[in-house]
């Protein structure tokens, strides 16, 4: 039994690898994916519990992938994470708007980011 | 220096505001120049004629943020504003002040300042910082999950542990020296768009392939074992001599020819070869990699481009290595071009001035 499964969008291949791994170790399945389209394809494939959204990224950006994701039945239930180095004066209340559940700016302190997910998942299960 | 009503004593007085670097305007109360000197008028690209009328309020009909100001202290609402104008790409900083007579006979100061570089300058560090900011969350997220990992995430020491110690060491390792190359690369950047680069540069004769070599020696060591296999072909040939920054130049191949690997799959090579040409000295480094897309060669050495399409995704890349590179070329009075063919390769060609030159 997992604490649940976790799939991270993100181009940066080291940081989907590290937060793979931090994820791993605190009880979570995860896949990373690195662009919006390989995302995309991962969510049906992977069915997450939650996903870890980047904004910028080449091709597709988050808010497109986001936008994508809302289309469709399948998964437009699948709380999404925004997940980004941009600066943004009001990162949550936009991520928010847009529909995504919350936002964590990097850099993020692992155990943080595991308290945040597990919120998320135990809010989705009741 | 412009007046109205002037009289003698005012002899002093003139002389000093026509030298200040300021536009000065003196309004008596009822809105009319009692004395302004010539700058200001420049600097609202007000013609002389137009002080005829003297009715300031006329003269900057076009500008209604200053008219604002000028009858927001006029009134008494304010003792005194400060607006921004822009006339002809100049940028204006105008302050309105009270001269503080007695009420009812109150007068007004006008100052005028060209703010444009101010403006530049200030333009160019917002948006410096933002990169900066930008650029290095990723590389410290990745380093702060990796280093909670090995404070809080892997327990006793076992074989497991052990590989997986040594995978978040070289994580943190390799985004250290990514932000290590985003440091100086920014640097760069300062130099080069606060126009102090040529300063940095050390002229000198040298033979080319001393650079040439040197960066492919550095390049094996620091390049990961999936990235070049098949590597750079170069023939040396110490007759050929540049009059170069002997650094920035080894920078420069040292890019071009990372490049030229790291786009080019994992069985990647480059050829490296260089050619007299009497008035240049040219070197040509040519790839068989993916090329690049015909929308992106507008913006090849534009700053922070990135081609996406990589083979090999490589997150050291900042964007920044090409515009550098091609603004160092420019001030060492050499040239820089490329010619690509998607799904053929790239060959970027720079020209150096020969020894010899001063």
């Amino acid at each position: 039994m997992t604490a649940g499964k976790v799939l991270i969008i993100d181009d940066e291949k080291l940081l989907v690898k590290s937060t793979c791994m931090a994820l791993t170790h605190y009880g979570y399945e995860t896949k990373g994916a690195m662009n919006g389209e390989e995302g995309l394809k991962a969510v049906l494939e992977f069915a997450p519990d939650v996903i870890l959204l980047d904004i910028m990224m080449p091709g597709m950006d988050g808010w497109q992938v986001l936008e994508k994701l809302q289309q469709n039945a399948d998964t437009k239930r699948i709380p999404v994470v925004v997940f980004t180095a941009r600066e943004y004066s009001n990162g949550k209340a936009m991520a928010v708007e847009k529909g995504a559940v919350d936002f964590v700016a990097k850099p993020f302190e692992p155990r943080e980011l595991v308290a945040t997910l597990e919120k998320i998942i135990a809010r989705d299960k009741e | 220096m412009k007046e109205h009503s002037m009289d003698s004593g005012h002899n002093d007085l003139e002389r000093f505001i026509e030298r200040l670097p300021l536009g000065i305007i003196v309004l008596s109360a009822d809105l009319r120049i009692s004395l302004c000197n010539d700058l200001s008028m420049r600097l609202l690209d007000v013609g002389v004629e137009s002080l005829l009328s003297a009715d300031f309020m006329d003269i900057i009909k076009n500008f209604d943020v200053l008219k604002e100001s000028v009858l927001q202290v006029h009134s008494g609402k304010a003792q005194q504003q400060h607006v921004v104008l822009t006339i002809a790409e100049k940028s204006l900083s105008c302050s309105v002040l009270n001269t503080g007579d007695a009420p009812g006979n109150e007068g007004l100061i006008v100052l005028v300042e060209d703010a444009t570089d101010l403006n530049k300058i200030e333009q160019m560090k917002r948006e410096f910082i933002g990169t900066l900011l930008h650029k290095i969350r990723s590389p410290l997220a990745t380093m702060k999950t990796s280093l909670s990992m090995l404070k809080y995430g892997v327990g006793q020491p076992n074989p497991q542990n052990h590989l997986e110690m040594r995978e978040l060491f070289a994580m943190c390792y390799e985004e250290v020296n990514r932000l290590s190359t985003l440091i100086n690369d920014m640097r760069d950047l300062f130099l080069i768009e606060t126009k102090l680069a040529e300063k940095d540069l050390v002229m000198e004769d040298f033979p080319v392939d001393a650079a040439i070599t040197s960066a492919i020696t550095e390049l094996k060591k620091t390049l990961p074992p999936e990235i070049g296999g098949k590597g750079i072909m170069f023939r040396e040939n110490a007759e050929l001599k540049v009059h170069a920054d002997y650094e920035k130049t080894k920078k420069i191949f040292f890019l071009l020819m990372k490049n030229a690997l790291q786009y080019s799959g994992p069985d990647a090579s480059a050829e490296v070869s260089c050619s007299d040409a009497g008035d240049s000295i040219n070197i040509i480094i040519k790839d068989h990699g993916i090329g690049i897309s015909d929308s992106m060669t507008n913006q090849v050495f534009s700053k922070y481009f990135r081609e996406d399409n990589f083979t090999t995704r490589n997150s050291a890349g900042n964007g920044l290595g090409l515009f550098i590179a091609k603004s160092y070329i420019d001030l060492m009075k050499g040239s820089m071009y490329f010619n690509s063919k998607q799904g053929e390769g790239t060959s970027f060609h720079v020209t150096l001035p020969p020894a010899g030159r001063p």
